[in-house]
């Protein structure tokens, strides 16, 4: 497993995309945080809000961008049959691609702590930035990612088409970050489902650890979700063996 | 036996790919798997590697049940898969040792000498600080081979191996194959006869997903020819009515007016009638010859129908 976690970060690392996608995540941000209109110089509230509120939406396309080519270029080029006759399991397959895709989300991930220590340095002693919330935010923040790795790898196994991948990825995402909020405001679930149904999707569970608060549920929540699309990865990898 | 193939199918909702089959191979045996295009070859080696799972049937490799054991299967096999896929981005000593380390081996000495083995191995010595991708076909074919064999399998499946080379190359690839086959088992398919005769030990023919030959290239030759091929040639044009009249031909060929092939029973007999017949036609025989039925006219005898 570690031989492809090693072979994926290289193949990574040695095309434009990883670098490409980095460098505009941490531009944008920076670009919305502190340049663009409704930026917190101007508005001078010592709070990354906008940084969080915004992240989703950008790796919502971020991240299935980096994860579209992990199966659907094996299965195109053929090189998933080299893959699956080497003695290795599919679960390692799975693992090593899953584990190089987020260590390339932790390295786009950790410049952005620049825009913390940055707001720290500026704002005033006696109203400082809330470290606590602004914790658990990123705390929040980064499984958020590794929730939509699992799910871009997911939707890159289940076709060989890379644009496919993308669009399924990206479908996938906003359906789990945004929809079920929206789902659950629709009036016939007012007052009794709709609670449960804000439960399911990652909006409410990334509110909620941005509080600050590491609450167990949600990163149960995220770990479970994570492992679901594992599976459901593996799952398609062995489909192969079903006629 | 070192591969046991037991009543394997492999169906596909229409389509009988690989319909019954039964072979064993022998340790250290070289064998060769030929058919027409859609015979069912690759399908085969893809049950035998794992890839696929059969519809019916068994398969043992080494004593493993390629169903129940699969991963102690693919330890012990190297396999080049039909176009020879390859990770175009990578550098061919990455992919060698990528190739080495999924197999398990972690040491980086070891992997080191592995390495420039198989490259020494394969002729890749010139090309092996390029990209994968930056390889003519030939050499990519030589990384797929050397990735079959850098962690020194027991077994090689090789699905046409010499695709794609130029005369040289081939040559080169076929003693590499006869030089491995002294210690290793290995099943290759292709479609050139001249490789089979040259490099295999036993020839299978398979065709529409039925095996219908199974023999060593020895016996088959022998064992279909029925009938003898004479080519002659002679001085002054002869006319084949004239050529008729020699005992016990079946059929006559003709290359040109002077020069036929005929097809009869026996061939020492038959030799001697023509001799005796060019005397008493006057007319100096430049060619008498003996051809013996090639493996290419019984591939299309056995797979025509």
């Amino acid at each position: 497993m570690t031989a492809i976690l090693k072979k994926e970060i290289n193949l990574f690392f040695s095309s434009l995309i990883a670098y490409i996608s980095m460098a505009v995540f941490f531009i944008v941000l920076a670009l919305n945080l502190f340049i663009f209109q409704g930026n917190i110089l101007d508005s001078n509230y010592a709070t990354l809000d906008t940084f969080f509120t915004l992240s989703p939406w950008i790796l919502i396309f971020l991240i299935p961008a980096i994860t579209m080519r992990t199966f659907a270029d094996e299965k195109q080029s053929g090189t998933i049959e080299f893959l699956t006759t080497k003695p290795i399991t599919d679960f390692q397959i799975v693992m090593g691609k899953y584990l190089a895709a987020l260590l390339l989300w932790l390295f786009t991930f950790l410049p952005t702590l620049i825009y913390f220590v940055c707001v720290k340095k500026l704002s005033l002693a006696e109203a400082p930035i809330d470290s606590g919330a602004t914790y658990g935010s990123y705390i929040g923040l980064f499984f958020l990612g590794a929730v939509f790795v699992a799910v871009g790898i997911f939707a890159s196994s289940i076709t060989n088409n890379q644009i496919v991948a993308f669009l399924v990825g990206v479908f996938l995402c906003y359906f789990l970050y945004d929809a079920f909020f929206r789902i659950s405001s629709l009036t016939i679930f007012q007052g009794q489902l709709d609670y449960f149904i804000q439960a399911i999707g990652l909006n409410a569970h990334y509110d909620s650890i941005s509080r600050g608060v590491v609450d167990t549920r949600d990163l149960i929540y995220f770990l479970s979700v994570i492992s679901l699309f594992l599976i459901g990865t593996r799952t398609a990898l062995e489909s192969r063996k079903w006629s | 036996m070192s591969v046991s193939v037991k009543n394997l199918s492999k169906i596909y909702a229409q389509q009988k790919a690989v319909d019954n089959i039964s072979f064993d191979v022998k340790k250290g045996e070289i064998l060769g798997f030929l058919g027409p295009n859609g015979a069912g070859k690759s399908t085969t080696m893809k049950m035998l590697t794992c890839y696929l799972p059969p519809s019916s049937g068994t398969a043992n490799v080494c004593n493993f049940d390629i169903v129940q054991q699969p991963q102690e299967v693919k330890k012990r096999i190297g396999y080049l898969p039909e176009n020879n896929p390859l990770y175009y981005d990578m550098y061919v000593k990455e992919f060698l040792e990528f190739a080495l380390k999924v197999h398990g081996h972690q040491s980086t000495v070891d992997s080191r000498q592995a390495i420039k083995k198989s490259i020494d191995l394969v002729g890749l010595n010139i090309e092996q600080h390029k990209k994968i991708g930056q390889l003519s076909k030939g050499y990519k074919q030589r990384v797929g081979l050397a990735q079959a064999l850098i962690h020194n399998p027991e077994i090689l499946i090789l699905d046409e191996p010499t695709s794609g080379l130029d005369p040289n190359q081939l040559a080169d690839i076929r003693s590499l194959i006869k030089e491995l086959g002294k210690e290793k088992t290995i099943i290759f398919s292709t479609h050139i006869m001249q490789e089979v005769q040259a490099v295999c030990d036993r020839v299978i023919i398979i065709n529409k997903g039925k095996i219908v030959a199974n023999d060593t290239t020895d016996n088959l030759q022998n064992l279909l020819s029925n009938e003898v091929l004479i080519e002659v040639e002679f001085e002054n044009i002869i006319s084949e009515i004239e050529l008729n009249t020699i005992k016990n031909i079946h059929s006559i060929e003709k290359i040109s007016n002077t020069n036929f092939i005929l097809h009869g029973k026996e061939s020492t007999e038959l030799r001697k009638d023509i001799f005796a017949f060019a005397v008493a036609k006057n007319n100096p025989l430049l060619t008498l010859k003996q051809e013996t039925k090639s493996l290419e006219d019984i591939f299309h005898q056995l797979t025509n129908k």
